[in-house]
């Protein structure tokens, strides 16, 4: 389904905004309060979250690729890959995140069509549900990523677009492969990001609901 | 009220569909609503302390903002409860537009139009309202007042004829001659008796439309001496002026005379007059236009002029814009909606090569659905053929909660075993019907007609998940091997191009999980072919079984 554009839409430097959020001089937790009060703006641009993931996975050294319209085969939200490590990230962007139950199923399908149809390993790809909030600890999410690990021994990694700027800007290593990133019902936090703000004096309380639940 | 609704866009817009109190929500979290002088957290506790739905304010902003926005066309009821909402495709223009929503505001108010498909209303009058206003000003030295907008253009049996705009604007200046206001609220007051409606009320009626003509510049506001004391008025503007000179250069249509044209008449005039709001409110479609040449000689042809002034989504229900507008289909997931019905089934890409297999005995339930299919049966005189059409033509209007458990009862004939629905609600088992059984427990994804026409790849997906989850937590009530395979029910199947078949060949492949689908058809006839034939189909022969459900003997 194609959104038409209005002609106020088409011009570039309405995109300015995007980059100025993720490229400023501004101090860490000053980066992320504007990118936070930025929400409203980036959700009515139909393009704005978009933009920003492809931004923030150039900073941090990656390759986004969206998909093309129309191509079936192509059905993930965004696959981002690492030109040195020779792996992919297949991404579903949930943003807001209410309909975050569907992402997991959404991957598997992803995977299965690159797999099948495309004849990528399956280990060389790395699922992944970027958010804005984290879903409660209540929603089923947190389950089945854990049935699917339990059954097809798939990890579902989930980080929020706000943990992801934090890694961009403090250009700490994001290694998607790792735990940190596997949340689980037992433990569904981000715990490497709140360490790297404790170390910059940040209070993470600000913060509530974008590394792990509110409730 | 456009940025209120760009709010609830930003934050509703990836839910299947939202209700009054999701609204509730959002407005108290963005803090555009309060309630009891608390505004956000505080707002909701003080407003849902009232248990009565009636008297909570923030539930009732809530229901007063989206009735605005459904005559604007921008959400619409969904088709299982009126009270359940989803964005239009006009809506969500409107939310993204950035600056240019008001223009798109000015299309859709010129757009309400009465009666339509959207919403109930009590009243019989045929109406464009802010057209008729605008052209009932023209009529009157370009001022009116709110009285005069209620007795007038409000108060039209049909708007589209110019005839009647003409005498009510000569009754209006009868009134103005004789230079008293008594005589204007006198008509007023002769109206509410006949309409039953206090004079209060009908005044409240136009304070939408007032602050909505101000708003878009059309009218301002003024006094005027016309009934010999100051009064205020409404006076047109010079973009008044110009909207009222364009009025007179394009078509109005009712949907009702629309309606009765030809299917591709409907279609072809709707999407040019869709394409034509957009346009006219600053949006990117001249290349879209420019394709349209045949359905603007239709336009011409059928309604006289090229520019046509019609609004799809503020006259069309969700269903029926599905079918005229099928392009724009807003529904979440992968909304793939093909209206060709599917081929017969020998020609499936992926039928299985296994087919189930049947006892030598049947296990009698009662159930309903087995009742029906007996009294079908004996009312097209033993014809199967026909009575199957028969129940599946009744089942295209079943919702959910009637739809589960007729395919639940389906496969207790079928399979003997006591398949089951979960009652609406009812959260903690995740699957839509579940068939137990001791060692071979099937979860059931169902596709209720109203859900979708057709099995889309979204049933798979969730079919594969659902199998997941199975084998994951409920593997002490219901056993279950992993190759046994999960099943999507639906009224139809799509036809052999769908990616539906190469999804399940995708997942088999990767994951080595089995989907097995099937229509509704299907199941009817071989929940026959168990009753009649004192039979049951082996639960066990699901192994390995992937694509559309071949049974054995049918």
């Amino acid at each position: 389904m194609q959104i038409y554009k209005t002609k106020q839409e088409s011009k570039p430097e309405e995109k300015d905004y995007i980059f100025e959020l993720v490229d400023n001089e501004f101090e860490l937790s000053q980066k992320m309060d504007l990118l936070v009060s930025s929400y409203q703006r980036l959700k009515l641009d139909p393009n704005g979250f978009k933009y920003l993931i492809k931004a923030l996975s150039e900073k941090l050294g990656l390759v986004a690729h969206f998909p093309r319209k129309g191509d079936v085969n192509e059905r993930y939200d965004v696959l981002i890959n690492d030109p040195s490590g020779g792996y992919g990230i297949v991404a579903e962007v949930e943003i807001p995140s209410t309909a975050i139950l569907d992402a997991p199923r959404n991957l598997l399908d992803d995977i299965a069509v690159l797999v099948n149809r495309r004849g990528i390993k399956p280990d060389s790809l790395v699922p992944l549900v970027i958010c804005w909030e984290f879903p409660n600890n209540r929603t089923d999410y947190w389950n089945v990523v854990k049935d699917i690990k339990d059954i097809l021994d798939i990890e579902i990694k989930t980080c929020s677009i706000l943990g992801l700027a934090v890694l961009a800007w403090t250009e700490a290593s994001f290694d998607i492969k790792s735990d940190a990133y596997y949340l689980s019902p037992s433990k569904n936090s981000l715990d490497n990001i709140l360490e790297i703000l404790a170390s910059h004096d940040i209070d993470e309380q600000k913060y509530k609901g974008l590394f792990y639940p509110i409730k | 009220m456009i940025n209120i609704f760009k709010l609830l866009y930003a934050n509703l817009s990836e839910t299947q569909s939202f209700d009054l109190n999701n609204m509730a929500d959002i407005m108290v979290a963005e803090n555009v609503a309060s309630s009891s002088g608390y505004i956000g957290i505080q707002a909701l506790e003080k407003s849902y302390e009232r248990k009565d739905t009636s008297r909570n304010p923030l539930y009732n902003q809530a229901k007063m903002y989206a009735e605005v926005y459904r005559f604007l066309g921008w959400i619409v009821s969904s088709e299982d409860a009126a009270l359940r909402f989803n964005f239009t495709f006009l809506g969500i223009h409107v939310a993204t537009a950035g600056d240019s929503s008001n223009k798109l505001f000015e299309q859709c108010l010129l757009g309400i139009s009465y009666p339509n498909q959207i919403l109930d209303v009590k009243f019989r009058d045929i109406n464009k309202p802010f057209v008729s206003i605008m052209q009932t000003v023209a009529l009157l030295d370009g001022e009116i007042c709110r009285d005069e907008i209620l007795i007038g253009p409000m108060n039209l049996s049909n708007g589209y004829d110019p005839e009647e705009i003409k005498d009510v604007a000569s009754k209006i200046r009868g009134i103005r001659s004789t230079k008293k206001y008594s005589n204007l609220e006198h008509e007023l007051l002769k109206l509410s008796e006949s309409l039953e409606i206090t004079l209060n009320t009908m005044r409240n009626y136009t304070r939408f439309v007032i602050s909505a003509l101000v708003f878009c510049g059309w009218l301002e506001k003024g006094t005027s001496r016309v009934y010999g004391s100051n009064k205020d008025f409404l006076k047109v503007t010079s973009k008044g002026n110009s909207l009222i000179d364009w009025l007179d250069s394009v078509t109005s249509i009712n949907g009702d005379v629309l309606l009765e044209q030809d299917n591709v008449v409907i279609q072809m005039v709707s999407k040019l007059s869709f394409l034509q709001m957009l346009q006219r409110a600053d949006f990117l479609v001249d290349k879209e236009l420019a394709d349209m040449t045949t359905s603007i000689d239709v336009a011409e042809k059928v309604f006289g002029k090229k520019d046509v002034l019609f609004s799809p989504y503020q006259y069309f229900n969700k269903r029926t814009i599905r079918g005229i507008l099928p392009e724009y289909e807003t529904d979440m997931g992968d909304k793939v909606i093909d209206f060709s019905v599917g081929e017969s089934t020998s020609t499936y890409t992926f039928k299985s090569d296994k087919s189930i297999g049947a006892t030598n005995a049947m296990t009698t339930r009662r159930n309903s659905t087995k009742h029906k299919l007996l009294q079908e049966l004996a009312k097209w005189d033993g014809d199967t053929h026909k009575a199957i059409a028969s129940i599946s033509s009744d089942a295209i209007s079943m919702k959910q909660m009637e739809f589960y458990p007729f395919t639940a009862e389906l496969f207790q004939i079928i399979f003997g075993l006591d398949a089951r629905a979960p009652q609406a609600g009812v959260n903690n088992e995740r699957f839509d019907v579940i068939i137990p059984d001791a060692k071979y427990s099937v979860p059931v994804e169902v596709k209720s007609p109203t859900e979708e026409i057709m099995l889309s790849v979204k049933a798979v997906r969730q079919a594969l998940e659902n199998k997941v989850v199975l084998l994951s937590r409920y593997s002490q009530p219901y056993p279950t091997l992993y190759t046994i395979s999960s099943f999507a029910v639906g009224h139809n199947i799509p036809n052999e191009r769908s990616d539906v078949y190469k999804l399940i060949e995708d997942i088999h492949n990767t994951y080595g999980i089995n989907i097995a689908i099937s229509d509704i058809d299907t199941l009817l006839s071989a929940a026959y072919y168990c009753l009649l034939n004192g039979k049951n189909y082996l639960i066990s022969d699901f192994s390995d079984v992937k694509g559309v459900i071949s049974f054995a003997n049918l």
